[in-house]
């Protein structure tokens, strides 16, 4: 039987090793085979496995490691590659459907740090497109883009109310050959959340690219974005994501050699009502990833801090639902801690009455076994 | 297409043409066509193909293309169905491997 | 070190602790599982697999675990696991074995992108491979596991691993799960060959196990060039027919064909083209398993190339 004391340290191994891989790669060459066993396992787990192929493809060690490991990091530099691939492609075509249309399109997430050539994009995997537009052409976009192969894609009709009723985006719009999909948002926030979710002043302040109709989000909106993503996109599976904050970190990084972007990031926060969340994300970034962020940042925030009591428990929760377990001995509390972090992002996001309705919805869904189950859509596999 | 579309010229698209397309034939007529921009992988037959390889890197507009087409083909002005070759360039439009450039910003 | 040099107590103990590792062709697993049903069947199913060394790198570990929750006390089920994930809907504990199995296939289908993974039996004579890449239900696995009981070397039943540095086929010499009728006919065939226990009602039918010959175990690091593609179509009471392909066919077939040829981008695609190119490509319909195990055999004896 498992001690409680050896599940603890075993976690706390797997998870050291997670966080020595990000913040020093250049050590990675050092581990043993067991090691990489290990990191390789929670590295999948935390989808972290790209990120640290880039490094030691950068520094040119992936000869320098055991070639079982080397291999599974290869695999994943394989995926992510394609995925850019598509995701690139996607943003071409939609530019391609949307010709003579003068609506500017602001890159959000992953699309946005992969057109933009920004460091998050360094070994990770995006899914879609996000596209922020103005909720006035909302439907102008969506009927030109089901004009030219994209299709909306079937929900049943409570998501669907709820996407369009409370959300900040409409279903995705999937294309009818190459399977991409494409979520076009007109906020960051859905409507009913708590955190004030306005897009003019982010619309305003967007910088174009080399395209001039593609945009991103200005560099502190676009910090600030991610961190509302973090903390506010939960899934009580998986709880918070690390890479998430990794994002966050790797944009702090990058944009700290502008001048004034830190004045400007504190700032904006406040101007947009998102200083809790910067207070946040810079304290967890600092400490799982030792960002540099300058003290009179950290002091500027301090009065953005929850009560003491409430900023105890959450440094408690936050890193366990940050942090993948020991994928052989999985902890009841972690399990929780990514529950309570889900519902307390909802709650930030829904009124307590719609919270209640959706959150009973889905584990309905869940009972049923429509989500979660992973369906390999291949052949002789599907079948069994 | 209209008369308006008469007015454009047709190229091979700058994106598919920067990855370079992977040609293999092994059948008459039947060509095996790899797009690295898309990472998609496209059967064309012969008319279609020679669509693709007579623009190269040139500006041609439709008719120009068009006649370029027959005489590669072997064929008579005139021998390719309208409504075919329309569809042919339809379908390489959509798939981003040939642009349309408007007569106003000739870049010839 | 090969599974059968353990004890029957020693594999159960393997199982229950720190797991039982297990080479399959270019993967090791590392298997754990309380069940004391599966030990005993893997002792005797998996008894000529090798032992990986205690330094290797394992890169799947699996499991057989009992669900979690109220579901368990109302019903006798098993999950299978891969690092404490559930891909899947539990199984009934009846079925754990070719749970367990196919469970293996969906890590290496999923998670090996860096070889091109057709979904096709391959086999091999003088160092040629020949390839039958098939739709379920067209008689891939009865046909291979004739011509591995009759000459031919196994290097897979279910994956056609090719290397992407040099375009060979790496074998993945695993159980061959033979459904339904199959199951008689290749008893029929060779009284000799080693078939687990039936497995009824399971989500494919009934399903049991063949093992691969020992020479097909013995010999799964050594790769083989791919030679002939073969589309194999069983159908009742047809005449054989052994017909040239259209490469362009053959080239769509297998690209369709595969688990990953869309994720390898271009390289796939010069992978199949090389392959299609250096291949003899055939479509083969039968109806009696001795007439295309002889019509192949002369195939691959006329080849001089």
């Amino acid at each position: 039987m498992l001690t409680r004391a050896s599940v603890d340290s075993a976690t706390r191994r797997a998870q050291q090793l997670l966080l020595d891989a990000i913040n020093q790669p250049a050590d990675l060459i050092r581990l043993s085979v067991a090691d990489w066993e290990l990191l390789v396992r929670v590295g999948r787990r935390a989808r972290l496995l790209g990120r640290i192929e880039a490094d030691l493809a950068q520094r040119g060690l992936l000869h320098a490691i055991p070639t079982g490991a080397a291999q599974h990091l290869q695999a994943a530099r394989q995926v992510i590659t394609h995925r850019q691939t598509l995701i690139t492609w996607e943003v071409n075509r939609i530019l391609w459907a949307l010709a003579g249309s003068a609506t500017p399109l602001i890159l959000l997430k992953g699309s946005g740090y992969l057109l933009a050539r920004l460091p998050p994009a360094r070994g990770r995997v995006f899914a879609d497109v996000d596209l922020l537009v103005p909720e006035e052409k909302i439907g102008e976009i969506e009927e030109q883009l089901v004009g030219h192969g994209w299709f909306k894609t079937e929900i049943d009709p409570y998501d669907d109310r709820y996407y369009r009723v409370w959300m900040h985006e409409i279903p995705p719009l999937r294309h009818s050959e190459r399977g991409t999909e494409i979520d076009l948002h007109h906020r960051l926030l859905p409507r009913t959340s708590r955190l004030p979710s306005s897009p003019e002043p982010l619309l305003a302040a967007a910088q174009p690219l080399a395209d001039p109709r593609l945009h991103v989000l200005s560099p502190p909106d676009m910090v600030l974005h991610a961190l509302v993503h973090l903390f506010l996109e939960g899934d009580p599976d998986e709880g918070l994501r690390l890479r998430d904050l990794l994002d966050v970190h790797d944009l702090l990084c990058h944009f700290a050699q502008q001048t004034d972007f830190w004045a400007d990031l504190v700032a904006r926060a406040g101007a947009l009502g998102f200083r809790r969340p910067l207070f946040y994300g810079l304290r967890y970034a600092q400490r799982l990833f030792a960002t540099p962020v300058p003290t009179s940042v950290v002091q500027q925030l301090a009065p953005a801090a929850p009560p003491r009591p409430l900023l105890a428990l959450m440094d408690r929760l936050i890193p366990l639902a940050l942090l993948p377990e020991h994928p052989d001995r999985p902890r009841g509390r972690a399990t929780l801690a990514r529950w309570l972090i889900y519902i307390r992002a909802h709650w930030l996001r829904m009124p307590p009455g719609l919270l209640t309705r959706h959150l009973s919805h889905k584990a309905w869904l869940r009972l049923r076994g429509v989500r979660k189950r992973v369906d390999l859509a291949q052949l002789d596999l599907r079948q069994q | 297409m209209g008369d308006e579309a008469r007015e454009e010229f047709l190229c091979v698209s700058r994106a598919a043409a920067s990855g370079g397309l992977l040609w293999r034939s092994w059948d008459a007529d039947l060509y095996i066509v790899y797009q690295p921009s898309s990472a998609e992988t496209h059967v064309f037959n012969g008319p279609t193909a020679a669509i693709l390889r007579t623009l190269d890197d040139r500006l041609l507009t439709l008719d120009e293309l068009k006649s370029h087409v027959e005489q590669a083909l072997g064929a008579q002005r005139g021998d390719l169905a309208e409504a075919d070759f329309f569809a042919a360039v339809h379908r390489l439009d959509e798939l981003g491997l040939i642009e349309r450039v408007q007569a106003a910003d000739d870049v010839r | 070190m090969i599974i059968g040099d353990l004890a029957r107590q020693d594999v159960a103990q393997r199982l229950a602790g720190d797991g039982l590792g297990i080479r399959f062709g270019p993967f090791n697993i590392r298997i754990r599982s309380e069940l004391a049903s599966f030990a005993a069947l893997a002792h005797q199913l998996y008894a000529p697999y090798p032992i990986p060394g205690e330094a290797s790198f394992n890169d799947f570990h699996v499991r057989l675990a009992r669900p979690r929750g109220l579901r368990r006390w109302w019903r006798q089920q098993v999950c299978f696991a891969v690092d404490g994930q559930s891909p899947f809907a539990p199984y009934t504990v009846e079925h754990a074995f070719p749970a367990l199995e196919w469970g293996i296939n969906w890590c290496v289908a999923t998670r090996s992108h860096h070889l091109l993974m057709l979904h096709s039996a391959v086999v091999e004579r003088q160092g040629k491979a020949m390839l039958f890449p098939a739709w379920p239900g067209h008689g891939k696995s009865t046909l291979c596991t004739a011509l591995i009981h009759s000459g031919w070397r196994l290097l897979s039943d279910e994956f056609g691993l090719v290397h992407p540095a040099d375009g060979s086929v790496l074998p993945i010499p695993r159980l061959i799960p033979l459904k339904n009728e199959s199951i008689d006919v290749i008893r029929r065939f060779r009284s000799d060959a080693v078939i687990g226990p039936a497995f009824y009602g399971t989500r494919k039918g009934t399903v049991a196990h063949v093992r691969p010959p020992l020479d097909s175990i013995r010999r799964a690091d050594e790769p083989a060039r791919p030679r002939w593609l073969v589309f194999p179509r069983w159908l009742a009471g047809a005449a054989l027919s052994l017909t040239r392909m259209p490469k362009s066919q053959a080239f769509l077939m297998v690209a369709t064909n595969s688990f990953n040829y869309e994720v390898l981008d271009a390289t796939a695609f010069s992978l199949v083209a090389d392959m299609v190119d250096a291949c003899n490509c055939y479509s083969l319909c039968y109806s009696n398993l001795d007439e295309a195990i002889r019509v192949l055999g002369e195939l691959a004896d006329a080849d001089q190339g």
